[in-house]
């Protein structure tokens, strides 16, 4: 037994040494910049990088437009992926060919999804046809505060697909007789849906809402390929700031951004999960 | 014991002295404090180096202490009108030269002939030339309209019997051409493209350089043999960011090729393809096309800088190295790189111009990069403003020489030197320009000084009053001389432009540039009748035409110099500020020097900033210390004074005795001395007292210019923003817009 022990330890080296070197050194390495004033004698300055941080205006702005793009778009996934989810459960078998072309999107590469975007949402393209027939004036969606409705769009058909597939499977994972017996019962679909379905799948409904976040708060590269490292201030994100403050070489900023947003991000998760364990409790 | 004792003691005081002393036989020519003779090329031959000026040829034998100057005696029969361009060079023990010879006396300048002869010792400090053949020239002659000029011969280098040289044709191409030694037979090469550089090489061949700059320049090295006329690709150099031998010499007794880069004699490896480690420093800046010779041990070389020799036993090269980066080219660490170096033989000095090192000094410093000591930047880039912020510049207060010159300073510019009340940067040179008034002009067009705005607002209203009062016979224009509409629109928009960055900069970025303020500012602006003012309207200017009249006056400069020392002419400065409600400010360019914290030699470092602070200029001491206020006359200008008397009164003396006849010219000629004397008297002063009361006048507006933020980030969108604005391609709205959003973004975030 004790040799076993051993064994494991050694199969576990590699893996552990990557955790180490990847990603441990580097968080706590982070935590080190973040308290040093980054000059050449890196004084220990405690906390007074965020306190200038939180000060900083485009700290400020980058971390208000990521939280609003957030709360927009996970939702947004949330809602839409549990309605298909729903719609391409009562098809199957037969919804194969929907069910893979939903996830499509998912595979494709960004770059390639950004460019079909851009066309398609240009002065003359088909978004602005569309807005025009429908007798009203062109936008020019690529430059201002506009830039947010093809970054949400974006993200939601990326997105869409894996959450719908994660859907299916806690969908898939309820009995049918339940279904029968509300049905015999008299309950609509509504009904079965609040009272049935959403009750079964909430860790997986909390699952998506917490990936879908942890993915809208990722939302950078489209809007810095459309509008470059200084967007428009209503799509000008935290990644924005951490980006540039990267190219100046300013570690101290972008581990401080980095560590500030990371509280937040605890914080909002530990309220979800607080909200997942009471709502079970409930429900069970 | 005690024997072995002593003997130790002696072994270490031995060594001790020998880490004191310089490299052996290291020395610069030719060059005291600011003094330097400006050397076209140098060759040696033997023991003797030869240095080339425009009056002489200057000869150093090794181991002596001074410079011999000797004088081309004249040819007894030439005409007064004739030239003589010497070209001289050495080959086998023998002193040769070419002699180009120009005639001045027609209408029009003719080219008379080339020649290829000796050089010998005539009367004391003299050389006489002693022709030996025409050569032909032909190929080699530049034409405009009727006067002829022969193309001077560049890099002139002797092997295998025959002199070579390098010059550009008509089409501007490269070419090489020579001459037997024997028989003055001409030898022709093809165009040579990128040619950077050629020197002797062994066995009668000539080692030629090909540059192709870029990223990563490459510099292919080749052989030519001169009994056979082949050429043998010997090796490629693949250099860092637009690098370049210079001062090719190659070593016949440890056959050895030697470059200069980076500030340093290097060796380079021809069976690799590598530049090696320095092993000297080299103080004068060489080009590619820089000449250098190898004698006795020591690299020599020559150029406008000056001319030095260099030991290139690397184990005699001192231990304690420093290296300074210096890619703004300042007058003041060039003389107080030259001082120290000559005062400190234990420390070799490195000067650097490496632009790649000055980009990625962010980097270097956040990896405690020590390779250079002293960094000279300007203070209105980005780069600086990262280091200054973040606190990568050392301490001055251990330099007794700056923490003077910081006691004596204007406190607001002391304040932008320093940081936590310590000084960390010593400026080397300053600048500032602003709107100049032409005080004659001013006077012929019935103003004064007074009647001039010193703010932008009503600066363009008042220039819409001028069209009425300029003479129509055009002798006073607001603009240059045969400015156009669009040049003149262009040039106030974009002076304009910078002041508002200044003003930002100074007051609140935050503030932007999409304010009614600026916005204002470009309506009068696209509102003034520049035509009224004497511009010409695009359609009628003539590209040929000539515009230009000494006699007529322009009332406006846009650019004139307003710190001390640099004030242009008749012109006034004008401080603007942007309207009647907005401060004045005189934002002084900075070129400031700093040291790396990370520097392995600091006591070193702060003796280089000691000594530097003692080298600045007159003009820069001036404008840092108010204290300084006495005027200073220009030095050369005391000897051309006491020229001009001497000649007029030589003048007026034969005025006395001369024929009728002559009178009338040489009073003529009294006449244009006496104006020239006058125009000298005037304008002959360093230091005027003039500049000091203005700029004392305006001292409480002072500042050190800090980053300028539309270009901080290099991608040229805020120059392709105003570029389309002045060509209308985008209104004034549009450009603001698009300018104000992301600098002010920029600014926010911080450095």
């Amino acid at each position: 037994m004790f040799e076993r022990k051993k064994s494991v330890w050694l199969f576990l080296l590699p893996g552990a040494l990557g955790l180490l070197v990847f990603y441990i050194v580097p968080f706590f390495g982070g935590i080190y910049y973040s308290l040093t004033d980054g000059s050449y004698r890196n004084a220990f300055v405690g906390l007074q990088n965020y306190a200038n941080i939180w000060k900083n205006q485009m700290f400020v702005l980058g971390l208000k437009n990521t939280m609003e793009l957030s709360l927009i778009c996970a939702p947004l996934v949330w809602v839409l992926s549990f309605a298909i989810a729903s719609l391409l459960n009562r098809l199957r078998p037969k919804g194969a060919f929907f069910r893979n072309s939903v996830l499509l999107p998912y595979l494709m590469p960004s770059s390639a999804m950004l460019l079909i975007w851009l066309v398609i949402f240009d002065y003359g393209g088909v978004v602005n046809r569309l807005v025009v027939a429908l007798g009203l004036q062109r936008v020019v969606w690529l430059q201002g505060a506009q830039l947010r409705v093809p970054v949400i769009l974006l993200f939601v058909w990326k997105n869409l697909g894996f959450a719908v597939i994660i859907f299916m499977a806690a969908l898939q994972a309820i009995p049918e007789p339940l279904y029968e017996y509300a049905r015999l019962e008299g309950a609509g679909f509504w009904r079965q849906t609040f009272g049935i379905t959403l009750p079964l799948i909430v860790p997986t409904a909390f699952l998506v809402i917490i990936l879908e976040w942890i993915n809208a708060f990722k939302i950078f590269k489209e809007v810095y390929f459309i509008g470059g490292a200084y967007p428009d201030e209503a799509v000008y994100t935290l990644q924005n700031y951490m980006n540039n403050m990267y190219g100046k070489l300013n570690y101290q900023n972008v581990t401080t951004a980095a560590y500030s947003f990371a509280l937040i991000v605890f914080g909002l998760f530990g309220v979800l999960f607080l909200s997942q364990r009471q709502l079970l409790k409930r429900l069970t | 014991m005690r024997k072995l004792f002593v003997m130790l003691a002696l072994v270490l005081a031995a060594a001790c002295c020998a880490g004191a002393l310089a490299a052996t036989g290291d020395a610069v020519l030719c060059r005291e404090d600011d003094n330097r003779v400006y050397f076209n090329y140098g060759f040696g031959d033997g023991a003797t180096y030869y240095m080339v000026s425009y009056d002489g040829l200057y000869t150093y034998h090794v181991g002596d202490a001074d410079v011999e100057n000797l004088a081309y005696a004249l040819p007894e029969d030439m005409e007064n009108t004739v030239n003589f361009d010497y070209f001289p060079f050495a080959a086998d023990g023998k002193l040769y030269a070419v002699r180009l010879t120009t005639d001045y006396s027609g209408a029009a300048t003719a080219f008379v002939g080339a020649e290829l002869g000796t050089l010998n010792p005539a009367d004391e400090g003299e050389l006489a030339f002693e022709k030996l053949f025409d050569v032909d020239w032909e190929d080699m002659l530049q034409y405009y309209d009727n006067d002829v000029y022969p193309t001077r011969p560049e890099g002139i280098v002797t092997t295998g019997g025959s002199m070579f040289f390098r010059y550009f044709d008509e089409q501007g191409e490269c070419r090489v051409k020579g001459f037997e030694l024997e028989t003055g037979k001409a030898i022709d090469f093809d165009v040579l493209n990128d040619l950077s550089g050629m020197c002797a090489y062994k066995e009668g061949m000539l080692l030629l350089a090909q540059t192709i700059y870029g990223d990563t320049s490459e510099t292919l090295l080749s052989a030519y043999d001169t009994r056979d006329g082949s050429t043998q690709l010997l090796c490629s150099l693949e250099l860092p960011d637009y690098s370049y031998p210079a001062g090719l010499a190659y070593d016949r007794e440890t056959d050895i090729l030697y470059c200069v880069m980076g500030g340093e004699i290097r060796p380079i490896d021809l069976q690799n393809g590598t530049v090696g480690e320095g092993v000297a420093d080299m103080p004068i800046e060489l080009y590619s096309n820089s000449s250098a010779s190898i004698l006795e041990g020591g690299y020599y070389a020559s150029c406008s800088d000056g001319a030095a020799v260099r030991n290139l036993d690397p184990t005699q090269r001192a231990e304690t190295r420093l290296k300074i980066s210096d890619t703004t080219w300042s007058e003041s660490v060039n003389n107080a790189y030259y001082r120290f170096s000559n005062s400190h033989g234990d420390i070799s000095v490195v000067l650097s111009r490496d632009y790649a090192e000055a980009d990625k000094l962010v980097e270097s410093m956040m990896n405690r990069d020590d390779s250079v000591d002293v960094y000279v930047l300007d203070t209105a880039t980005a780069v600086y403003d990262a280091l200054f912020s973040r606190g990568y510049m050392m301490e001055l207060d251990g330099s007794a020489g700056v923490s003077e010159l910081a006691e004596h300073m204007y406190p607001a510019l002391r304040e932008g030197l320093s940081v936590n009340g310590h000084i960390v940067a010593l400026p080397v040179e300053v600048h500032s320009f602003t709107v100049g008034v032409n005080t004659k002009a001013l006077e012929a067009l019935g103003l004064t000084m007074d009647d001039v705005p010193d703010n932008w607002s009503d600066l363009l209203d008042f220039l819409n009053t001028l069209g009425d009062k300029l003479p129509e016979d055009g002798k006073v224009t607001v603009f240059y001389q045969g400015e156009t509409v669009e040049d003149a629109r262009i040039d106030l928009f974009y002076r304009i432009f910078e002041d508002y960055q200044k003003y930002i900069n100074h007051t609140d970025p935050e503030i932007g540039y999409n304010t009614e303020l600026l916005r204002g500012l470009l309506d009068k602006l696209e509102h003034v009748d520049f035509e009224s003012l004497g511009c010409i309207p695009m359609e009628d200017f003539d590209e040929n035409g000539d515009y230009y009249s000494e006699e007529n006056l322009s009332l406006l400069d846009l650019s004139t110099g307003c710190t001390i020392g640099n004030f242009y002419g008749d012109y006034m400065p004008v401080l603007m500020s942007m309207d009647a409600n907005t401060p004045h400010l005189l934002s002084l360019d900075t070129q400031a020097a700093f040291v790396n914290p990370y520097t392995r030699s600091p006591e070193a470092a702060l003796a280089f900033m000691d000594e530097l602070a003692g080298c600045l200029s007159s003009n820069v001491r001036y404008c840092l210390d108010p204290e300084q206020n006495e005027p200073i006359r220009g030095k050369w200008n005391e000897e051309y004074l006491a020229d001009l008397e001497e000649t007029l009164a030589a003048m007026r003396e034969s005025l006395e005795s001369a024929p009728e006849s002559d009178r009338q010219m040489i009073e003529a000629n009294i006449h244009d001395y006496e104006e020239s004397l006058e125009y000298a008297q005037a304008y002959s002063w360093e230091i005027s007292q003039r500049e000091l009361d203005w700029y004392r006048g305006h001292d409480d507006a002072l500042a050190i210019s800090t980053v300028n933020w539309l270009y901080a980030d290099g991608t040229g969108e805020g120059y392709e923003l105003m570029s389309q604005y002045t060509d209308g391609m985008i209104s004034a709205q549009e450009m603001l817009e698009g300018i104000d959003k992301k600098v002010r973004m920029m600014m926010m975030e911080g450095n």
